[in-house]
């Protein structure tokens, strides 16, 4: 008998695919917005992208601000100088374009001028906005730090949660997903895959959650190899974009789990993509989880198998199958010729003595483990050996 | 995984469900900034004692402007006028429609007349003409269903003038759907089974049909798996509450599903064969499904062939060869209609011909063909079946769903 009353929440409209940044003016109308800032950062600006908003923009004459300088990192003058802009300018709905920064600007942004100036400070915190904010399209053109397509926004060192804060478009245009940058694609395409399985196995995962965290996957199985292979194949970048979207919508309706903040608290310590980190702890921390509840094997290896697969493995074998397939996406993004990315954490920066502190950080930062079960975890994925 | 090369998908209801969810409405009329719900429902789900169970979930947290209970089986514009005028009269700040189908489009055409202060719901027709969210909306089905709590869509009746209005919005989507199996709990076998696989077809041609994408394709699986696993079982014993909470989420799923994804030729001639002879929709839905995959074989057997996993689990998928595996899902469709038929001593209709209404008289005539097909022609769902159906196409699939005989596949076009 189920006990609680299960929760589900997407207010994310997903457009993919050839064509979809044309469509933006239309559905800006459909939210009753006409007048759009759009925001994206420097590094997106330099691959030249912005002409491809403008072009969307262009037939339907619809208005529109751009702004070109997000910092590396969200912060709150840049925050306090877009919202006088906004306000002063009578922009009505906010276009996010890029990664990470620039979109933790842009929920910044949406939350300074939806209610009052000092709610930037006021509303820090865990569900604090209580209503609908402006609304928000959000662009990914890089490869990000997973959090973009999340109720999750970080601003210097405050953080906000709400699902408010998600956007209620995004829009994921192949066009957007040329320049091959193979070790970051990578390190997205591991952090939504670490959020999907993650989400499936929580304790308060269920069958809505899991729509979109298996989606998540299967673009990762059918675009990743492929996007390795070919940097510059548009249509499997894109789907590593949408695994991203897919996996971000999942990822918030439940808490980060072992492996997001293991990998979370390594790659912000070394200076090394989170996603990176994650994907190589991944097994580890997986299988750690698998021995503590070993329903967790079914559920995993429903979201990683296709029919066929499900249908002939008998149940003894499902953890080792699971593992396999995430050990398959590592020996191809190591076997890279150029860029390979690194297996073990020993391949890393990282080293061995680090691993305590780590586990410290990770546990500082809301991790509920036990240091010691931390750190053999850490150690196996150091090695790359199975679990002690 | 199929992925188009452009598609869209939305579902920005949040959804809560359990065997205690109703008792979460309180808290979410308070995120919504609601206090005083107008409750809207019809006279069979009041007599069943749902809205007392509703009640004493939420009375003692929330004060309730009004119960109304007068919508009729089918949404009428004339009633969307009257319950609007009750909700301004109490001072309502939101809706909670408890109900099936019609209950929920009230609600929907409502909502636009309090929200718009609407003279003339003539001018909100159509796609796009709302622009902005409505009031508070919270629906509770009470039948697993018509994934109505989260599909974007109303069609209320004018009967004066004679026409059907069809409203296309994102924000005609409830803000929350409340899934709680005390809300099926009675509804009687022959409904449950007509009401679920209504569902369950909404979920087999969202997956193989034209319109599919990589998320309505995971909502479509669950679905399938939890419908299938669980209609029988509930048909025969129905204080069964986890297979009613697993109808309840099967259903909303497949309503997610089909609202991204469109649907097919057994909504085609479903809608024309219930416009021309009343037949209840979930009826029309079991009896044409096995024709409807049948018909599209030569286009999407491997899509079709996909569905058999949820449809009946591993061992017989593994044991049926993948060049079987589509026409496993027709028969054990016609099983299901059958087994159905069984459970429920003859009400749950097999083709056509035994469909009957109250005094015993058959609602389907084969007179009736000709108007059916002309009907169905000028449905817009006929666009996304994956082949072409013309006059003749639909006359042999009626005659053949009203005999209870297998398509002769040797007369299907191949377009």
């Amino acid at each position: 008998m189920q006990e609680s009353t299960i929760e589900f929440i997407c207010p994310v409209k997903t457009n993919a695919g050839v064509k979809a940044l044309d469509h933006i003016p239309i559905e800006l109308k459909a939210l009753d917005a006409k007048r759009p800032i759009v925001i994206t950062d420097q590094h997106t600006s330099n691959k030249g992208l912005s002409k491809y908003i403008v072009k969307a923009f262009k037939d339907s004459g619809m208005p529109f601000g751009l702004y070109e300088g997000v910092p590396k990192t969200a912060d709150v003058k840049t925050i306090r100088n877009l919202s006088q802009k906004f306000l002063y300018k009578g922009f009505d709905s906010i276009i996010a374009m890029g990664a990470g920064a620039a979109m933790d600007v842009a929920k910044g942004l949406n939350i300074a001028v939806s209610g009052k100036p000092d709610d930037l400070n006021l509303l820090a915190g865990v569900n604090k906005i209580s209503h609908r904010l402006l609304p928000f399209v959000a662009i990914p053109t890089a490869w990000g730090n997973g959090f973009e397509i999340t109720r999750y926004a970080f601003v210097e060192n405050k953080s906000f949660t709400s699902h408010f804060l998600m956007p209620d478009l995004v829009v994921i245009d192949p066009v957007l997903f040329k320049a091959p940058e193979t070790q970051l694609m990578a390190s997205t395409a591991m952090i939504a895959l670490t959020h999907s399985l993650e989400a499936c196995i929580h304790p308060n995962g269920n069958e809505f959650i899991n729509a979109y965290a298996h989606a998540a996957i299967q673009h990762i199985k059918a675009c990743l190899p492929k996007a390795l292979q070919k940097p510059k194949d548009k249509r499997a970048n894109m789907g590593i974009g949408n695994a991203a979207a897919m996996a971000g919508c999942a990822f918030s309706n439940v808490s980060p789990g072992l492996v997001h903040r293991l990998g979370k608290a390594a790659g912000s310590m070394f200076n090394i993509p989170s996603g990176q980190c994650m994907g190589i702890i991944l097994p580890y921390g997986l299988e750690y989880q698998i021995t503590k509840n070993e329903s967790f094997a079914e559920k995993l290896f429903q979201a990683v198998a296709d029919f066929d697969d499900l249908a002939k493995t008998s149940k003894s074998t499902f953890k080792q199958k699971v593992l396999d397939h995430i050990k398959q996406f590592q020996s191809e993004m190591a076997s890279l010729k150029k860029n390979a990315i690194p297996k073990t954490l020993k391949e890393t920066d990282i080293s061995q003595n680090s691993l305590p502190a780590i586990a410290q950080k990770a546990i500082d930062n809301g991790l509920s483990l036990d240091k010691n079960e931390c750190i053999k975890i850490l150690t196996a994925a150091y090695d790359g050996k199975i679990l002690a | 995984m199929h992925i188009p090369e452009y598609f869209e998908f939305c579902c920005r209801v949040k959804t809560l469900a359990g065997h205690n969810a109703l008792e979460r409405i309180p808290e979410a009329l308070t995120q919504l900034n609601a206090t005083t719900p107008l409750i809207l429902t019809d006279k069979g789900v009041a007599g069943a004692g749902l809205i007392d169970i509703v009640n004493q979930a939420i009375q003692d947290k929330v004060s309730i402007g009004s119960i109304e209970d007068n919508i009729p089986p089918d949404s009428d514009l004339k009633v969307v006028n009257q319950l609007a005028g009750v909700y301004r009269e109490k001072n309502c700040d939101a809706i909670i429609a408890v109900g099936g189908g019609s209950v929920l489009d009230t609600a929907k055409g409502v909502n636009i007349v309090v929200s718009e202060d609407a003279d003339d719901l003539i001018q909100f027709c159509g796609a796009g003409a709302i622009k902005r969210p409505l009031k508070p909306l919270i629906a509770i089905p009470t039948t697993s269903g018509t994934g109505s709590e989260v599909t974007l869509v109303a069609v209320i009746a004018d009967h004066e003038k004679n026409r059907k209005m069809l409203f296309t919005s994102y924000f005609l989507l409830p803000n929350v759907a409340v899934l709680d199996s005390r809300m099926t709990l009675t509804l009687p076998p022959f409904l449950t089974s007509s009401t679920g696989m209504d569902a369950l077809t909404h979920a087999i041609e969202a997956y193989t049909c034209l319109a599919k994408n990589p998320l309505s394709d995971t909502h479509a699986i669950a679905a399938i798996e939890l419908l299938s696993n669980n209609l029988l079982n509930v048909v025969k014993k129905p204080d069964d509450k986890d297979g009613r909470l697993a109808l309840a989420k099967g259903a909303n799923l497949a309503g997610i599903a089909f609202s991204n994804s469109m649907v097919g030729m057994v909504h085609t001639l479903g809608h024309s064969i219930g416009s021309v002879c009343h037949v209840p929709h979930g009826t029309c839905m079991s009896i044409l499904l096995p024709y409807g995959l049948e018909y599209n074989l030569h286009k999407n057997a491997d899509y079709t062939a996909e569905v058999l996993y949820p449809l009946v689990g591993p061992e017989v998928y593994a044991n049926t060869p993948q060049n079987q595996r589509a026409e496993k899902v027709i028969t054990h469709v016609r099983q299901m209609n059958q087994d159905l038929y069984d459970a429920t001593g003859g009400r749950h209709a097999r083709c056509f011909k035994e469909v009957l209404n109250r005094d015993g008289e058959q609602m389907v005539n084969p007179d009736n063909f000709a108007q059916i097909a002309q009907t169905a022609l000028g449905d817009g769902s006929i666009f996304y079946n994956p082949e072409e159906l013309d006059f003749d196409d639909c006359m042999m699939v009626l005659a053949a769903s009203w005999e209870g005989t297998p398509l002769d596949r040797n007369k299907i076009k191949k377009g």
